[in-house]
């Protein structure tokens, strides 16, 4: 359901990506690995239509990501990038902020609904009431994946999302990304117990 | 009560006190200062000149076409303080400019004043310029505030992207943040004019004549139509400019 083909993508006249191609099968768990600049992120990005290839297409649904087709494609993932600090006062307001664009605006949520994510994620639900700057990196991780899971999307892309975790933190989080078996989930990681409970590890780069 | 030019030249020597802080401070500012003052001098003078001309001639053609002149004036004066691209946005931000001049001058001139003619020189060039002069600066404001908080913060920008929203969505987190740069100014301004300062416009008609209660009139509804056409402008600017700076994929034109 997503097939790369033949990408390739360069920036400031140096190619990141080089005739990239695979097929990524709807419901399975995938890992990007490679060094720090082979274009791991730069992948994720073009699915996302952030980057244009110069050479190749990228299909999801067998639907060609183009400036046409952005908007749908777009409104059946949920990212998460590496680092982002956001303007919004408490965890609540941080977790429903996707919910008040119009796509997403059919999900039900309710404060019942986001513990029942925050008890997987082994969170306490006094988070979910306090202020952002009161919780630690790893805790923010862990509140984002919340949110990507409330959302419910079919394609889930997540660009290092336990870099603040402890290692128990991280098995915990990866038993939750694989519990999604609807869900296809890409994963932009370092961190090799991803790559061994996960069903693919392709290498970029 | 006229100022002659050998009172008007004493009047300059004031800007003798700012000069010698400025020199005394190191600050590199004088040359600046003194040609500011010099170029500001020189305009206004030709500008009275061709004021006083426009005025007898009184063409309704030719005051529009001074205020078209001077509205592609502030657009490009706009676009190129926000140091955003001018082949891109001169026109959208000239046309968001004459959308608002057109509403809230044109409000003013023909429903408040009842003019018989609303572009009667008198009343149109020197009205829709001062509407200008302060549009001019909540518009760099909203322009610089928004663009360069996508820049800023462009994670947050693809983030909103990327979980559903319309570029118009992402984009409204940084147009709030405009909009309150742009206009909170002019708020704090209108909410302490008459106790700290009597504006300009007040202290013109009453030194031209006019007694104060007519003055204060036409300075409130000044400052309601400044502060109309500032929040007019800056949301058709920023609405308009959106369109021409951001590809289809709605990511900001490099």
């Amino acid at each position: 359901m997503i097939q790369f083909e033949n990408i390739t993508i360069s920036f400031n006249d140096k190619t990141v990506i080089s005739d990239f191609s695979t097929q990524i099968k709807e419901g399975e768990k995938i890992c990007f690995v490679g060094e720090s600049g082979s274009g791991k992120s730069t992948l994720l990005h073009a699915i996302l239509g952030f980057v244009a290839p110069e050479q190749g297409s990228i299909r999801i649904y067998n639907e060609a990501v183009s400036a046409y087709s952005i908007q749908s494609i777009r409104e059946k993932m949920a990212f998460l990038p590496q680092d982002i600090s956001f303007p919004y006062q408490t965890v609540k307001d941080l977790i429903l902020s996707p919910f008040s664009f119009k796509a997403n605006r059919k999900t039900v949520i309710s404060d019942p609904k986001i513990l029942a994510i925050f008890t997987q994620l082994n969170l306490e639900a006094e988070i979910l009431h306090k202020k952002l700057n009161e919780i630690s990196g790893g805790q923010k991780q862990r509140v984002l994946l919340s949110m990507v899971a409330l959302l419910d999307k079919p394609i889930i892309l997540l660009d290092e999302p336990t870099s603040a975790l402890d290692p128990g933190s991280v098995d915990l989080v990866i038993r939750f990304l694989k519990k999604m078996t609807d869900k296809t989930i890409i994963v932009v990681t370092h961190d090799a117990r991803f790559a061994e409970a996960f069903d693919r590890i392709i290498p970029i780069g | 009560m006229d100022i002659s030019y050998t009172h008007l030249l004493i009047g300059y020597l004031l800007l003798l006190i700012p000069v010698y802080f400025l020199q005394y401070y190191k600050t590199g500012l004088v040359k600046d200062t003194l040609l500011a003052a010099a170029r500001m001098s020189i305009q206004l003078f030709l500008i009275g000149f061709y004021l006083e001309f426009l005025f007898k001639l009184n063409n309704a053609w030719v005051n529009l076409l001074w205020v078209t002149v001077m509205i592609l004036t502030a657009g490009y004066t706009v676009v190129k303080r926000s140091k955003q691209r001018v082949g891109l946005l001169w026109m959208p931000v000239s046309v968001a400019i004459l959308i608002s001049v057109i509403i809230c001058a044109g409000f003013f001139l023909e429903i408040v004043l009842k003019l018989t003619s609303a572009f009667e020189a008198r009343y149109f060039i020197p009205i829709c310029g001062m509407v200008l002069g302060n549009i001019l600066n909540t518009n760099v404001i909203s322009l610089n505030t928004f663009y360069s908080g996508i820049e800023r913060e462009k994670t947050l920008y693809l983030f909103s992207l990327a979980n559903g929203a319309h570029p118009a969505e992402a984009q409204r987190y940084f147009m709030r943040e405009a909009l309150i740069k742009s206009l909170n100014p002019a708020i704090a301004t209108m909410a302490v004019m008459g106790l700290i300062s009597l504006p300009g416009i007040m202290t013109g008609q009453i030194l031209g004549g006019s007694s104060p209660s007519v003055a204060i009139k036409y300075q409130i509804m000044i400052m309601i139509v400044i502060f109309s056409s500032s929040l007019i402008s800056v949301l058709v600017t920023l609405w308009l400019s959106t369109r021409r700076a951001f590809d289809k994929f709605g990511i900001p034109l490099k």
